[in-house]
Protein backbone atom coordinates (compact mmCIF):
# COMPACT_ATOMS: atom_id res chain seq x y z
CA UNK A 1 0.00 0.00 0.00
CA UNK A 2 1.93 3.45 -0.84
CA UNK A 3 1.07 6.19 0.56
CA UNK A 4 3.31 8.55 -1.49
CA UNK A 5 0.77 8.47 -4.75
CA UNK A 6 1.57 12.16 -5.18
CA UNK A 7 4.63 14.49 -4.38
CA UNK A 8 5.09 16.09 -1.23
CA UNK A 9 4.56 20.13 -1.77
CA UNK A 10 6.96 22.62 0.41
CA UNK A 11 5.75 22.58 3.90
CA UNK A 12 6.10 25.24 6.03
CA UNK A 13 8.85 25.18 8.78
CA UNK A 14 8.09 23.91 11.53
CA UNK A 15 7.56 20.59 13.82
CA UNK A 16 5.33 18.08 13.34
CA UNK A 17 5.47 15.37 16.62
CA UNK A 18 4.59 11.88 15.20
CA UNK A 19 3.41 9.07 17.35
CA UNK A 20 2.23 5.62 15.91
CA UNK A 21 0.07 4.71 18.76
CA UNK A 22 -1.39 0.69 18.86
CA UNK A 23 -2.66 -0.58 21.96
CA UNK A 24 -0.96 1.59 23.99
CA UNK A 25 -4.03 3.22 26.05
CA UNK A 26 -2.34 3.28 29.68
CA UNK A 27 1.27 4.97 28.39
CA UNK A 28 -0.52 7.54 26.04
CA UNK A 29 -1.20 10.25 28.00
CA UNK A 30 2.47 10.13 28.84
CA UNK A 31 4.37 10.52 25.68
CA UNK A 32 1.28 13.07 24.58
CA UNK A 33 1.89 15.42 27.80
CA UNK A 34 5.62 15.74 27.19
CA UNK A 35 4.98 16.32 23.07
CA UNK A 36 2.63 18.74 24.03
CA UNK A 37 4.98 20.30 26.45
CA UNK A 38 7.79 20.25 23.51
CA UNK A 39 5.12 21.84 21.13
CA UNK A 40 4.34 24.80 23.93
CA UNK A 41 8.43 25.64 24.16
CA UNK A 42 8.91 25.56 20.31
CA UNK A 43 5.71 27.39 19.79
CA UNK A 44 7.11 30.09 22.23
CA UNK A 45 10.28 30.51 20.17
CA UNK A 46 8.08 31.49 16.73
CA UNK A 47 8.37 27.87 15.78
CA UNK A 48 5.48 25.96 14.66
CA UNK A 49 4.76 22.97 15.80
CA UNK A 50 1.72 20.18 16.35
CA UNK A 51 1.61 16.60 17.86
CA UNK A 52 -0.08 14.13 14.91
CA UNK A 53 -1.14 10.98 16.84
CA UNK A 54 -1.75 8.13 14.27
CA UNK A 55 -3.64 5.50 15.90
CA UNK A 56 -3.24 2.20 14.00
CA UNK A 57 -6.71 0.12 14.55
CA UNK A 58 -5.97 -0.16 18.81
CA UNK A 59 -8.79 -2.55 20.39
CA UNK A 60 -7.49 -1.49 23.57
CA UNK A 61 -9.44 1.45 24.51
CA UNK A 62 -6.83 3.78 22.72
CA UNK A 63 -9.62 5.58 20.19
CA UNK A 64 -11.93 7.18 23.22
CA UNK A 65 -9.06 7.81 24.79
CA UNK A 66 -7.91 10.12 22.26
CA UNK A 67 -10.87 11.27 20.88
CA UNK A 68 -11.50 13.02 24.20
CA UNK A 69 -7.34 14.01 24.32
CA UNK A 70 -8.05 15.74 21.18
CA UNK A 71 -11.45 17.80 21.99
CA UNK A 72 -9.34 19.31 24.65
CA UNK A 73 -6.07 20.21 23.29
CA UNK A 74 -6.91 20.53 20.03
CA UNK A 75 -5.76 24.30 20.04
CA UNK A 76 -2.28 23.25 21.96
CA UNK A 77 -1.28 21.30 18.90
CA UNK A 78 -2.94 17.73 19.18
CA UNK A 79 -3.64 16.04 15.75
CA UNK A 80 -5.20 12.45 15.49
CA UNK A 81 -6.29 10.21 12.23
CA UNK A 82 -7.68 7.00 12.84
CA UNK A 83 -6.56 3.93 10.37
CA UNK A 84 -9.73 1.91 9.17
CA UNK A 85 -7.52 -1.29 9.70
CA UNK A 86 -3.86 -2.40 11.00
CA UNK A 87 -1.46 -1.24 8.50
CA UNK A 88 1.88 -1.98 10.70
CA UNK A 89 3.98 0.66 11.78
CA UNK A 90 6.52 1.11 8.85
CA UNK A 91 3.05 2.01 6.67
CA UNK A 92 1.89 4.51 9.55
CA UNK A 93 5.02 6.37 9.38
CA UNK A 94 5.15 6.49 5.45
CA UNK A 95 1.84 8.16 6.09
CA UNK A 96 3.06 10.06 8.59
CA UNK A 97 5.87 11.97 6.28
CA UNK A 98 2.46 12.50 4.14
CA UNK A 99 0.53 13.83 6.07
CA UNK A 100 2.25 16.05 8.80
CA UNK A 101 1.89 19.74 8.32
CA UNK A 102 5.61 20.79 9.04
CA UNK A 103 8.79 20.52 7.30
CA UNK A 104 10.38 18.59 10.00
CA UNK A 105 9.24 15.66 11.70
CA UNK A 106 9.70 13.87 15.16
CA UNK A 107 9.46 9.81 15.43
CA UNK A 108 8.38 8.96 18.99
CA UNK A 109 6.97 5.78 20.04
CA UNK A 110 3.20 5.81 22.11
CA UNK A 111 5.95 4.67 25.27
CA UNK A 112 8.98 6.88 24.86
CA UNK A 113 8.87 10.62 26.79
CA UNK A 114 10.01 13.31 25.51
CA UNK A 115 12.41 15.88 26.97
CA UNK A 116 10.73 18.93 26.10
CA UNK A 117 13.35 21.79 26.59
CA UNK A 118 15.84 19.73 24.23
CA UNK A 119 13.49 19.95 21.18
CA UNK A 120 14.33 23.40 20.10
CA UNK A 121 17.86 22.47 20.36
CA UNK A 122 17.44 19.81 17.91
CA UNK A 123 15.30 22.06 15.91
CA UNK A 124 18.52 24.13 15.46
CA UNK A 125 20.81 21.69 14.83
CA UNK A 126 18.70 20.14 11.60
CA UNK A 127 17.94 23.38 10.22
CA UNK A 128 21.64 24.43 10.84
CA UNK A 129 22.90 20.95 9.17
CA UNK A 130 20.28 20.39 6.58
CA UNK A 131 20.31 16.50 7.91
CA UNK A 132 18.21 14.29 6.85
CA UNK A 133 18.22 13.13 11.06
CA UNK A 134 19.45 14.18 14.07
CA UNK A 135 19.12 12.43 16.83
CA UNK A 136 20.34 12.49 20.98
CA UNK A 137 20.75 10.65 23.46
CA UNK A 138 18.03 8.57 25.07
CA UNK A 139 17.86 6.95 28.55
CA UNK A 140 16.58 3.43 29.21
CA UNK A 141 14.68 3.09 31.94
CA UNK A 142 13.69 -0.54 32.95
CA UNK A 143 9.85 -1.64 34.92
CA UNK A 144 11.88 -3.48 38.10
CA UNK A 145 15.75 -1.25 38.05
CA UNK A 146 14.21 1.98 36.73
CA UNK A 147 17.71 3.77 35.11
CA UNK A 148 19.25 1.60 32.97
CA UNK A 149 21.74 3.72 31.17
CA UNK A 150 21.57 5.73 28.07
CA UNK A 151 22.23 4.68 24.10
CA UNK A 152 21.55 6.40 20.79
CA UNK A 153 25.27 7.73 22.22
CA UNK A 154 27.87 8.10 19.47
CA UNK A 155 27.85 9.37 15.98
CA UNK A 156 27.61 7.33 12.54
CA UNK A 157 30.19 5.34 12.10
CA UNK A 158 30.78 1.51 9.75
CA UNK A 159 30.37 -0.56 12.28
CA UNK A 160 26.30 -0.01 12.51
CA UNK A 161 26.30 -2.21 9.66
CA UNK A 162 26.54 -5.09 12.21
CA UNK A 163 24.50 -3.48 14.66
CA UNK A 164 22.22 -0.91 15.34
CA UNK A 165 22.34 1.56 17.59
CA UNK A 166 20.32 4.25 16.63
CA UNK A 167 16.95 4.17 17.42
CA UNK A 168 13.72 5.96 15.68
CA UNK A 169 13.06 8.77 18.42
CA UNK A 170 14.96 11.60 16.57
CA UNK A 171 13.74 14.71 14.62
CA UNK A 172 13.88 13.75 10.44
CA UNK A 173 13.66 16.08 7.18
CA UNK A 174 10.25 15.24 6.10
CA UNK A 175 11.03 15.97 2.54
CA UNK A 176 14.12 14.37 2.29
CA UNK A 177 12.73 11.25 4.01
CA UNK A 178 9.64 11.33 1.58
CA UNK A 179 12.28 12.01 -1.28
CA UNK A 180 14.26 8.81 -0.33
CA UNK A 181 10.73 6.81 0.05
CA UNK A 182 10.41 6.03 3.63
CA UNK A 183 10.31 3.24 5.35
CA UNK A 184 10.17 -0.45 4.32
CA UNK A 185 8.04 -3.00 5.12
CA UNK A 186 10.17 -6.08 5.21
CA UNK A 187 9.16 -9.12 7.78
CA UNK A 188 12.67 -9.90 8.42
CA UNK A 189 13.12 -5.95 9.44
CA UNK A 190 10.15 -5.89 11.59
CA UNK A 191 10.75 -4.03 14.77
CA UNK A 192 14.39 -2.86 12.99
CA UNK A 193 12.76 -0.98 10.26
CA UNK A 194 14.78 2.21 11.89
CA UNK A 195 17.79 0.39 11.52
CA UNK A 196 16.50 -0.21 7.78
CA UNK A 197 16.18 3.50 7.07
CA UNK A 198 19.31 4.88 8.70
CA UNK A 199 21.30 2.39 6.57
CA UNK A 200 19.65 3.36 3.73
CA UNK A 201 20.02 7.08 4.34
CA UNK A 202 23.20 6.75 4.84
CA UNK A 203 24.16 4.85 1.73
CA UNK A 204 22.26 6.88 -0.16
CA UNK A 205 24.84 10.26 0.68
CA UNK A 206 21.98 11.79 3.08
CA UNK A 207 23.32 13.48 6.80
CA UNK A 208 22.64 11.56 10.04
CA UNK A 209 23.96 14.01 12.94
CA UNK A 210 24.35 13.32 16.45
CA UNK A 211 24.01 15.69 18.72
CA UNK A 212 25.75 15.12 21.95
CA UNK A 213 22.16 15.80 24.04
CA UNK A 214 19.22 14.10 25.87
CA UNK A 215 16.23 13.81 23.52
CA UNK A 216 14.25 11.70 25.67
CA UNK A 217 13.39 7.90 27.75
CA UNK A 218 12.42 4.88 26.35
CA UNK A 219 10.78 2.47 28.49
CA UNK A 220 11.44 -1.22 28.49
CA UNK A 221 7.82 -2.96 28.46
CA UNK A 222 7.60 -6.35 29.35
CA UNK A 223 5.67 -7.07 25.70
CA UNK A 224 7.98 -5.14 23.38
CA UNK A 225 8.01 -5.95 19.80
CA UNK A 226 11.57 -6.20 19.50
CA UNK A 227 12.09 -8.98 22.17
CA UNK A 228 10.31 -11.34 19.36
CA UNK A 229 12.95 -10.65 16.65
CA UNK A 230 15.78 -11.65 18.92
CA UNK A 231 16.22 -15.29 18.21
CA UNK A 232 19.15 -16.54 17.05
CA UNK A 233 18.04 -17.67 13.48
CA UNK A 234 16.08 -14.03 13.19
CA UNK A 235 19.30 -12.34 13.87
CA UNK A 236 20.95 -14.37 11.36
CA UNK A 237 18.68 -14.35 8.94
CA UNK A 238 18.36 -10.45 9.16
CA UNK A 239 22.24 -9.96 9.63
CA UNK A 240 22.26 -11.62 5.83
CA UNK A 241 19.52 -9.50 4.95
CA UNK A 242 21.40 -6.48 5.51
CA UNK A 243 24.46 -7.80 3.97
CA UNK A 244 22.64 -8.27 1.00
CA UNK A 245 21.02 -5.35 0.39
CA UNK A 246 23.92 -2.65 1.81
CA UNK A 247 27.58 -4.67 1.64
CA UNK A 248 26.87 -7.39 -0.98
CA UNK A 249 30.93 -6.85 -2.29
CA UNK A 250 31.79 -6.22 1.06
CA UNK A 251 33.70 -3.20 0.90
CA UNK A 252 31.24 -1.44 2.84
CA UNK A 253 33.53 -1.29 6.03
CA UNK A 254 36.48 1.16 3.38
CA UNK A 255 33.91 3.36 2.53
CA UNK A 256 33.28 6.60 4.51
CA UNK A 257 29.72 7.78 3.57
CA UNK A 258 29.20 11.50 3.82
CA UNK A 259 27.68 11.35 7.29
CA UNK A 260 30.67 9.07 9.31
CA UNK A 261 31.22 10.24 12.45
CA UNK A 262 29.15 14.00 12.63
CA UNK A 263 28.40 15.38 15.83
CA UNK A 264 27.07 19.28 16.22
CA UNK A 265 25.90 20.96 18.49
CA UNK A 266 23.79 24.04 18.28
CA UNK A 267 25.94 26.61 20.14
CA UNK A 268 29.17 25.08 19.67
CA UNK A 269 29.40 23.95 15.51
CA UNK A 270 30.53 20.77 14.72
CA UNK A 271 32.50 18.91 17.23
CA UNK B 1 -17.95 7.26 9.95
CA UNK B 2 -16.03 5.77 13.00
CA UNK B 3 -12.57 6.64 12.09
CA UNK B 4 -13.44 10.69 11.04
CA UNK B 5 -12.07 12.86 14.30
CA UNK B 6 -11.71 16.66 13.99
CA UNK B 7 -8.16 16.83 12.51
CA UNK B 8 -9.97 14.55 9.58
CA UNK B 9 -12.08 17.86 8.59
CA UNK B 10 -9.99 20.51 10.03
CA UNK B 11 -7.02 19.73 8.22
CA UNK B 12 -8.81 21.26 4.93
CA UNK B 13 -9.91 24.62 6.70
CA UNK B 14 -6.25 25.19 8.62
CA UNK B 15 -4.78 24.87 5.23
CA UNK B 16 -7.20 27.56 3.44
CA UNK B 17 -6.47 29.80 6.59
CA UNK B 18 -2.19 29.51 5.77
CA UNK B 19 -2.91 29.53 2.37
CA UNK B 20 -5.21 32.72 2.77
CA UNK B 21 -2.69 34.81 4.51
CA UNK B 22 0.19 33.83 2.83
CA UNK B 23 -1.45 35.03 -0.56
CA UNK B 24 -3.53 38.62 0.75
CA UNK B 25 -2.06 40.86 2.71
CA UNK B 26 -4.92 41.28 4.48
CA UNK B 27 -5.33 39.18 7.78
CA UNK B 28 -7.70 36.04 7.79
CA UNK B 29 -10.50 37.99 10.10
CA UNK B 30 -14.15 36.77 9.34
CA UNK B 31 -17.00 38.09 11.13
CA UNK B 32 -17.22 35.11 13.21
CA UNK B 33 -14.47 32.21 13.60
CA UNK B 34 -15.81 28.34 13.78
CA UNK B 35 -13.99 26.24 16.48
CA UNK B 36 -12.97 22.84 14.83
CA UNK B 37 -14.77 20.83 17.14
CA UNK B 38 -18.22 22.20 16.39
CA UNK B 39 -17.05 21.08 12.37
CA UNK B 40 -16.72 17.87 13.99
CA UNK B 41 -19.46 17.52 15.56
CA UNK B 42 -21.43 18.88 12.66
CA UNK B 43 -20.07 16.63 10.34
CA UNK B 44 -20.13 13.52 12.25
CA UNK B 45 -24.14 14.24 13.36
CA UNK B 46 -24.77 14.55 9.55
CA UNK B 47 -23.12 11.44 8.79
CA UNK B 48 -25.23 9.46 11.43
CA UNK B 49 -28.24 10.85 9.16
CA UNK B 50 -30.28 8.15 7.56
CA UNK B 51 -30.20 9.18 4.45
CA UNK B 52 -27.58 11.72 2.42
CA UNK B 53 -29.14 15.12 3.24
CA UNK B 54 -28.88 18.43 1.34
CA UNK B 55 -27.14 20.85 3.40
CA UNK B 56 -27.89 24.54 3.03
CA UNK B 57 -24.82 26.59 4.06
CA UNK B 58 -26.54 30.06 5.16
CA UNK B 59 -23.54 32.23 5.83
CA UNK B 60 -20.50 31.71 4.31
CA UNK B 61 -19.63 35.12 4.05
CA UNK B 62 -19.60 35.38 7.53
CA UNK B 63 -17.12 32.85 7.88
CA UNK B 64 -15.20 33.58 4.54
CA UNK B 65 -15.72 30.51 3.00
CA UNK B 66 -15.15 27.92 6.10
CA UNK B 67 -18.64 27.24 6.69
CA UNK B 68 -18.25 25.94 2.86
CA UNK B 69 -15.07 23.78 3.16
CA UNK B 70 -17.01 21.94 5.90
CA UNK B 71 -18.01 19.53 3.52
CA UNK B 72 -14.93 19.03 1.63
CA UNK B 73 -14.11 16.24 1.14
CA UNK B 74 -18.15 15.59 0.97
CA UNK B 75 -18.75 12.29 2.06
CA UNK B 76 -22.57 11.39 2.78
CA UNK B 77 -24.06 14.61 1.21
CA UNK B 78 -26.20 15.17 -1.38
CA UNK B 79 -25.65 18.66 -2.50
CA UNK B 80 -24.87 21.52 -1.05
CA UNK B 81 -25.97 25.03 -1.39
CA UNK B 82 -24.57 27.80 -0.62
CA UNK B 83 -27.12 31.04 0.03
CA UNK B 84 -25.32 33.84 -1.85
CA UNK B 85 -26.50 37.37 -0.79
CA UNK B 86 -23.57 39.43 -0.65
CA UNK B 87 -21.03 39.04 -3.75
CA UNK B 88 -17.17 40.25 -4.84
CA UNK B 89 -16.28 39.50 -0.94
CA UNK B 90 -12.35 39.36 -0.68
CA UNK B 91 -11.92 35.63 0.42
CA UNK B 92 -14.13 34.24 -2.15
CA UNK B 93 -11.36 34.40 -5.26
CA UNK B 94 -8.87 33.19 -2.86
CA UNK B 95 -11.21 30.07 -1.89
CA UNK B 96 -11.79 29.60 -5.39
CA UNK B 97 -7.87 29.57 -5.99
CA UNK B 98 -7.23 27.07 -2.90
CA UNK B 99 -10.23 24.83 -4.15
CA UNK B 100 -8.30 24.49 -7.79
CA UNK B 101 -5.32 24.64 -6.65
CA UNK B 102 -4.89 22.66 -3.73
CA UNK B 103 -7.84 20.40 -2.89
CA UNK B 104 -7.86 17.01 -4.50
CA UNK B 105 -10.43 15.55 -3.38
CA UNK B 106 -13.43 17.51 -3.52
CA UNK B 107 -15.88 15.51 -4.94
CA UNK B 108 -18.31 18.65 -4.63
CA UNK B 109 -19.97 21.15 -6.85
CA UNK B 110 -21.07 24.12 -5.15
CA UNK B 111 -24.44 25.42 -6.19
CA UNK B 112 -24.88 29.50 -5.55
CA UNK B 113 -28.57 29.94 -4.63
CA UNK B 114 -29.92 33.70 -3.94
CA UNK B 115 -32.77 32.23 -1.57
CA UNK B 116 -34.27 28.67 -0.10
CA UNK B 117 -35.45 26.22 -2.12
CA UNK B 118 -38.89 25.35 -1.87
CA UNK B 119 -38.77 22.20 -1.83
CA UNK B 120 -40.00 20.25 1.09
CA UNK B 121 -37.02 17.81 1.73
CA UNK B 122 -37.10 16.08 4.60
CA UNK B 123 -33.37 15.80 4.71
CA UNK B 124 -32.07 18.95 4.83
CA UNK B 125 -29.54 20.63 6.97
CA UNK B 126 -29.19 24.13 7.37
CA UNK B 127 -26.25 26.07 9.13
CA UNK B 128 -26.47 29.44 10.17
CA UNK B 129 -23.48 31.13 11.46
CA UNK B 130 -24.51 34.95 12.70
CA UNK B 131 -24.74 37.27 15.42
CA UNK B 132 -27.81 35.45 18.01
CA UNK B 133 -29.61 38.49 17.81
CA UNK B 134 -30.65 37.49 14.05
CA UNK B 135 -31.38 33.76 15.03
CA UNK B 136 -34.75 34.19 15.84
CA UNK B 137 -36.34 35.29 12.75
CA UNK B 138 -33.62 32.81 10.27
CA UNK B 139 -34.68 29.74 12.24
CA UNK B 140 -38.22 30.66 11.90
CA UNK B 141 -38.05 31.56 8.11
CA UNK B 142 -36.24 28.03 7.88
CA UNK B 143 -39.05 26.15 9.35
CA UNK B 144 -41.49 28.13 7.44
CA UNK B 145 -40.02 26.54 4.44
CA UNK B 146 -38.75 23.22 6.32
CA UNK B 147 -40.52 22.71 9.38
CA UNK B 148 -38.38 18.94 9.91
CA UNK B 149 -35.10 20.52 8.95
CA UNK B 150 -32.07 20.92 10.99
CA UNK B 151 -30.66 23.65 11.68
CA UNK B 152 -27.31 24.04 13.30
CA UNK B 153 -26.60 27.24 15.06
CA UNK B 154 -23.27 29.35 15.87
CA UNK B 155 -22.00 30.89 18.06
CA UNK B 156 -24.84 29.73 20.84
CA UNK B 157 -24.95 32.98 23.28
CA UNK B 158 -24.05 31.26 27.05
CA UNK B 159 -26.66 30.56 29.26
CA UNK B 160 -27.85 33.39 31.36
CA UNK B 161 -27.45 35.49 28.46
CA UNK B 162 -29.89 37.52 27.63
CA UNK B 163 -30.05 36.90 23.86
CA UNK B 164 -30.38 32.96 25.32
CA UNK B 165 -33.38 33.70 26.67
CA UNK B 166 -35.31 35.32 23.92
CA UNK B 167 -33.74 32.75 22.08
CA UNK B 168 -35.17 29.99 24.06
CA UNK B 169 -38.52 31.94 24.22
CA UNK B 170 -38.53 32.58 20.69
CA UNK B 171 -38.36 28.83 20.36
CA UNK B 172 -40.95 27.92 22.80
CA UNK B 173 -43.42 30.16 20.26
CA UNK B 174 -43.18 28.45 17.05
CA UNK B 175 -46.25 26.73 15.86
CA UNK B 176 -44.94 23.22 16.63
CA UNK B 177 -42.69 21.88 19.16
CA UNK B 178 -38.98 22.93 18.44
CA UNK B 179 -35.88 21.67 20.76
CA UNK B 180 -32.86 22.92 21.05
CA UNK B 181 -29.56 21.60 22.32
CA UNK B 182 -26.42 22.95 23.30
CA UNK B 183 -23.81 20.21 22.35
CA UNK B 184 -21.05 21.84 25.14
CA UNK B 185 -24.15 20.03 27.70
CA UNK B 186 -23.63 17.08 26.37
CA UNK B 187 -20.60 15.90 27.26
CA UNK B 188 -17.22 17.15 29.48
CA UNK B 189 -15.11 17.04 26.07
CA UNK B 190 -17.75 19.43 24.16
CA UNK B 191 -17.16 22.27 26.51
CA UNK B 192 -15.71 24.57 24.11
CA UNK B 193 -18.27 23.47 21.75
CA UNK B 194 -20.66 26.47 20.82
CA UNK B 195 -23.04 24.77 18.68
CA UNK B 196 -26.80 24.42 19.07
CA UNK B 197 -28.93 21.92 17.22
CA UNK B 198 -32.62 23.04 16.39
CA UNK B 199 -35.23 20.55 15.34
CA UNK B 200 -38.63 19.26 15.34
CA UNK B 201 -39.50 17.00 18.00
CA UNK B 202 -40.76 14.88 15.86
CA UNK B 203 -38.09 13.95 13.96
CA UNK B 204 -36.97 11.00 17.37
CA UNK B 205 -33.46 10.34 15.24
CA UNK B 206 -32.08 13.46 16.46
CA UNK B 207 -31.40 12.45 20.22
CA UNK B 208 -30.35 9.07 18.74
CA UNK B 209 -27.23 10.69 16.54
CA UNK B 210 -26.36 13.01 19.82
CA UNK B 211 -26.39 10.11 22.39
CA UNK B 212 -24.28 7.75 19.28
CA UNK B 213 -21.78 11.11 19.02
CA UNK B 214 -21.45 10.76 23.20
CA UNK B 215 -20.97 7.50 23.01
CA UNK B 216 -18.03 7.78 21.07
CA UNK B 217 -16.42 9.84 24.06
CA UNK B 218 -17.15 7.49 26.42
CA UNK B 219 -14.19 5.49 28.28
CA UNK B 220 -12.90 4.12 31.93
CA UNK B 221 -10.80 6.51 31.97
CA UNK B 222 -13.42 9.61 32.67
CA UNK B 223 -11.41 12.69 33.14
CA UNK B 224 -13.97 14.02 36.04
CA UNK B 225 -14.15 10.76 37.55
CA UNK B 226 -10.61 10.13 37.92
CA UNK B 227 -9.93 13.62 39.13
CA UNK B 228 -12.81 13.04 41.93
CA UNK B 229 -10.95 9.72 42.44
CA UNK B 230 -7.40 11.39 43.07
CA UNK B 231 -9.04 14.20 45.46
CA UNK B 232 -10.77 11.42 47.30
CA UNK B 233 -7.27 9.42 47.43
CA UNK B 234 -5.35 12.44 48.54
CA UNK B 235 -8.29 13.41 51.28
CA UNK B 236 -8.14 10.25 52.62
CA UNK B 237 -4.59 10.06 52.47
CA UNK B 238 -4.11 13.84 54.37
CA UNK B 239 -6.77 12.63 56.70
CA UNK B 240 -4.69 9.46 57.51
CA UNK B 241 -1.44 11.89 58.04
CA UNK B 242 -3.43 14.32 60.14
CA UNK B 243 -4.11 11.36 62.69
CA UNK B 244 -0.73 9.85 62.72
CA UNK B 245 0.53 13.43 63.97
CA UNK B 246 -1.74 14.18 65.98
CA UNK B 247 -0.85 11.12 67.62
CA UNK B 248 2.87 11.63 67.26
CA UNK B 249 1.94 15.05 68.95
CA UNK B 250 0.31 13.79 71.56
CA UNK B 251 3.12 10.95 72.45
CA UNK B 252 5.64 13.67 72.35
CA UNK B 253 3.70 15.61 74.60
CA UNK B 254 3.49 12.67 77.79
CA UNK B 255 6.85 12.24 77.09
CA UNK B 256 8.11 16.01 77.99
CA UNK B 257 5.62 15.72 81.17
CA UNK B 258 7.40 12.50 82.13
CA UNK B 259 10.91 14.17 81.60
CA UNK B 260 9.62 17.17 84.10
CA UNK B 261 8.83 15.04 86.57
CA UNK B 262 12.12 13.11 87.37
CA UNK B 263 15.68 14.80 87.59
CA UNK B 264 17.82 15.47 84.07
CA UNK B 265 20.14 12.40 83.80
CA UNK B 266 24.12 12.98 84.65
CA UNK B 267 26.60 12.60 81.60
CA UNK B 268 28.50 8.97 81.97
CA UNK B 269 31.68 9.59 80.71
CA UNK B 270 34.32 7.32 82.72
CA UNK B 271 34.60 4.72 85.73
CA UNK B 272 35.57 7.63 87.93
CA UNK B 273 32.34 9.54 87.31
CA UNK B 274 30.80 6.91 88.50
CA UNK B 275 32.71 6.25 91.70
CA UNK B 276 32.67 9.85 92.57
CA UNK B 277 28.88 9.74 92.06
CA UNK B 278 28.51 6.74 93.79
CA UNK B 279 30.79 8.25 97.05
CA UNK B 280 28.52 11.06 96.89
CA UNK B 281 25.14 9.13 97.03
CA UNK B 282 26.41 7.20 100.16
CA UNK B 283 27.14 7.79 103.00
CA UNK B 284 30.68 7.43 103.81
CA UNK B 285 30.37 6.12 107.49
CA UNK B 286 28.77 3.08 105.94
CA UNK B 287 30.38 2.17 102.91
CA UNK B 288 33.55 0.18 103.95
CA UNK B 289 36.37 0.87 101.82
CA UNK B 290 39.69 -0.63 101.17
CA UNK B 291 41.26 2.31 102.66
CA UNK B 292 38.74 1.96 105.94
CA UNK B 293 39.33 -2.01 106.55
CA UNK B 294 42.76 -2.54 105.62
CA UNK B 295 44.78 -0.04 107.35
CA UNK B 296 47.21 -2.21 109.48
CA UNK B 297 47.75 -4.33 105.88
CA UNK B 298 49.13 -1.17 104.14
CA UNK B 299 51.09 0.47 107.01
CA UNK B 300 52.96 -3.14 107.27
CA UNK B 301 53.23 -3.24 103.47
CA UNK B 302 54.46 0.57 102.98
CA UNK B 303 57.13 -0.21 105.60
CA UNK B 304 58.75 -3.30 104.35
CA UNK B 305 58.89 -1.50 101.00
CA UNK B 306 60.53 1.82 102.37
CA UNK B 307 62.35 -0.71 104.39
CA UNK B 308 63.97 -2.43 101.41
CA UNK B 309 64.27 0.51 99.11
CA UNK B 310 65.92 3.35 100.85
CA UNK B 311 64.89 6.88 99.59
CA UNK B 312 68.10 7.64 97.89
CA UNK B 313 66.53 4.04 95.30
CA UNK B 314 62.99 5.12 95.38
CA UNK B 315 64.06 8.30 94.31
CA UNK B 316 66.14 6.43 91.55
CA UNK B 317 62.63 4.90 90.95
CA UNK B 318 60.91 7.93 90.66
CA UNK B 319 63.29 9.81 88.27
CA UNK B 320 62.91 6.78 85.68
CA UNK B 321 58.99 6.25 85.79
CA UNK B 322 59.24 10.24 84.98
CA UNK B 323 61.63 9.77 82.14
CA UNK B 324 59.28 6.62 80.44
CA UNK B 325 56.01 8.53 81.37
CA UNK B 326 57.67 11.84 80.48
CA UNK B 327 56.35 14.03 83.31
Amino acid sequence: MSYFSHSLRQPPLGVTIVIPNWNHELVLPRSIRSSLMGVQLLREQNIPADVLVIDDFSRDGSRPLLRQLEALYYDDGLRLLFLNENIGISAVRNLAIHRARYQYILFMDADNELIPENLYHFYRSIVDTQATLVYGNIIRHGAIKGYLGTFNNESFQNHIFKQNYIDTFALYDRVQLFDTNGYIDHPLMAGHEDWELILHLATSGRLIVFVPMLMGYYYDLPTSRVDATRSQQHVMERQQYIERVFNQIGLRWHLHPNTHHLRYHPDVGYV
Amino acid sequence: MANTTITTFYTTIEAYIDFYQKNTPHLFAPQISINPLDIFIIRQLVDFLPVMPTVVDMDSHATYGVSQLIWVPAWNIKKLLILNTISDDVWEPILEQYLNELVQDKEITFEYITQLPASGDRYIVAIIVDVPQNFSHRIQEIFRHHPEAIVFILPLPAYGDEVALSLMQMLQNLESNYVTISMREQSPFFGTSQLGVVYNTSRDDIPRMVTRLKQLYTSNHDFLSLLKLQIDLQVQTLSEKMIQHDNRQNQQKQEQQLQAMSPPPQPIATGNMINRLFRQNANPDEVPTFRTTSQPAIKFVRDTYQRIFPLSVRLRFRNIRMRILGF
